[in-house]
């Protein structure tokens, strides 16, 4: 009788196969190797319960109360276009702040990625007194929860005049220590002999960082645009009390706002929220999956 | 797959956008513009009269005359200009202006004096100056 194992499996004078594989000799299954499929199917269901939720329930239009009853999957109401046409057509609202909030995260992880790359080539490349105090420094500032540095970051963007513009949230998160701290990590595991034959090569400063350091970097920067975009897409303090109008509020301000108003309506503006994000983890998975496992490696 | 992920990503912004120029030219083309007039309170012995132009005047579905005031209203996409049909008696004084009393105690907003299409009660418009 064919055995099939499993790599990392191992067969047993009887037959049996360890842990990792699969096939007993009496061809009985193994209650592991159906567990570990078992258990990622039920995990994959509850991560993707509340978009499944929502990407059905958008098709449905709803009473309030048929929905706060929550008594099924799907919404006792009927099918219907409407929510649809009433975010994407009838009015050009949503998708205004769904620009502005593009535009925003945009703007903020380029000015991260250009601060970040510039300052972790300093931490992680050059040698400067107080560098390892600055860095610390750095890190302290990290951790600090966004709400502690609400107040001071008001008072100074109230002195400079900004705020109630955009750049009230754009400047506070560009220069965040996070993108700083994550390329400072992410060069500092690139061989200094990279740098040493670019300069030898005639390259300058800029030159070394913008075709060497990044380039090799790619799946450390790929990983900061993610975070950064992700993080600043669900930004909700920030705009709360740096911008005055709510007619400035970015998206994740808005979809918190919404409680209270038609169902379908937010779970519509909801799916779309989702969307952008989503294909920028696609589109970077690759490098996502190639630093995780290089930082595993570690 | 980066190739499928940039395909797929950049179908839907320009679907998106398409969508966006879309109901920017539905909006302005369809939702009704709507002007307002300057009133003047007069007192008499029967109450508060309203002095408005004459074509400030309607008749709504049932034929009862009135004046449509302009109030603005917190909506879901922020603050929008919602129309509301206010009944009243109107008594004329012999000139472009008219004298009305509206059977609603409080009337809020601006009463409007153009309209680019008929009004209905509790219609959103887009506020113009005419």
């Amino acid at each position: 009788m064919n055995k099939r194992v499993k790599p990392g499996g191992t067969v047993k004078s009887g037959g049996a196969v360890e842990p990792g594989g699969t096939v007993k000799s009496d061809g009985a299954v193994k209650s592991g190797s159906v567990a570990k499929p078992l258990l990622m199917i039920i995990l994959g269901i509850v991560v993707l319960f509340p978009v499944l939720f929502t990407f059905v329930n958008s098709f449905f239009v709803t009473e309030l109360g048929e929905q706060l009853a929550g008594q099924n999957f799907v919404s006792a109401g009927h099918f219907s276009l409407m929510a649809y046409y009433k975010v994407f057509l009838a009015t050009p609202n949503y998708l205004l702040k769904f620009w502005k909030s593009i535009g925003l995260c945009s703007v903020i992880a380029a000015g991260q990625l250009a601060v970040g790359c510039l300052a972790g080539m300093a931490f992680a490349k050059y040698r400067f007194r107080g560098k390892q105090v600055w860095f610390a420094l750095m890190v302290l500032f990290m951790i600090l929860p966004v709400q502690a540095a609400l107040v001071p970051n008001y008072l100074i963007l109230s002195r400079l005049g900004l705020l109630g513009s955009y750049w009230a949230l754009i400047l506070p998160a560009v220069f965040s220590p996070f993108s700083t701290f994550l390329m400072t990590l992410v060069f500092q595991g690139i061989p200094m002999e990279l740098l040493e034959a670019a300069r030898l090569d005639g390259a300058g400063t800029l030159r070394t960082l913008v075709s060497v350091l990044v380039p090799a970097a790619k799946p450390g920067v790929a990983c900061l645009v993610v975070l950064v975009f992700v993080d600043n897409w669900n930004m909700v303090e920030q705009p709360m009390v740096f911008l005055d109008s709510v007619q400035q509020f970015p998206l994740s301000v808005f979809l918190a706002s919404m409680s209270g108003y038609n169902y379908s309506l937010q779970y519509v503006c909801g799916v779309l929220c989702l969307i952008p994000v989503t294909l920028l983890f696609l589109f970077f998975n690759e490098e996502l999956s190639e630093e995780i496992v290089v930082t595993a490696m570690k | 797959m980066k190739e499928k992920v940039f395909g797929i990503g950049s179908a839907f912004f320009i679907f998106l956008l398409l969508c966006t120029v879309t109901s920017i030219v539905i909006r302005e083309n369809m939702v009704t513009e709507v002007d307002t007039v300057n009133i003047e309170k007069v007192e008499s012995s029967t109450g508060e009269l309203l002095r408005i132009p004459a074509c400030c005047i309607v008749e709504n579905e049932q034929g009862v005359p009135g004046f449509f005031c302009m109030e603005e209203t917190d909506g879901l996409w922020g603050k929008e200009w919602q129309v509301r049909f206010n009944p009243a008696e109107v008594t004329g004084d012999g000139s472009d202006k008219v004298l009305v009393q509206s059977t609603q105690r409080r009337i809020g907003g601006m009463i409007v004096g153009y309209s680019s299409r008929e009004l209905k009660d509790e219609e959103t418009v887009r506020k113009v100056q005419k």
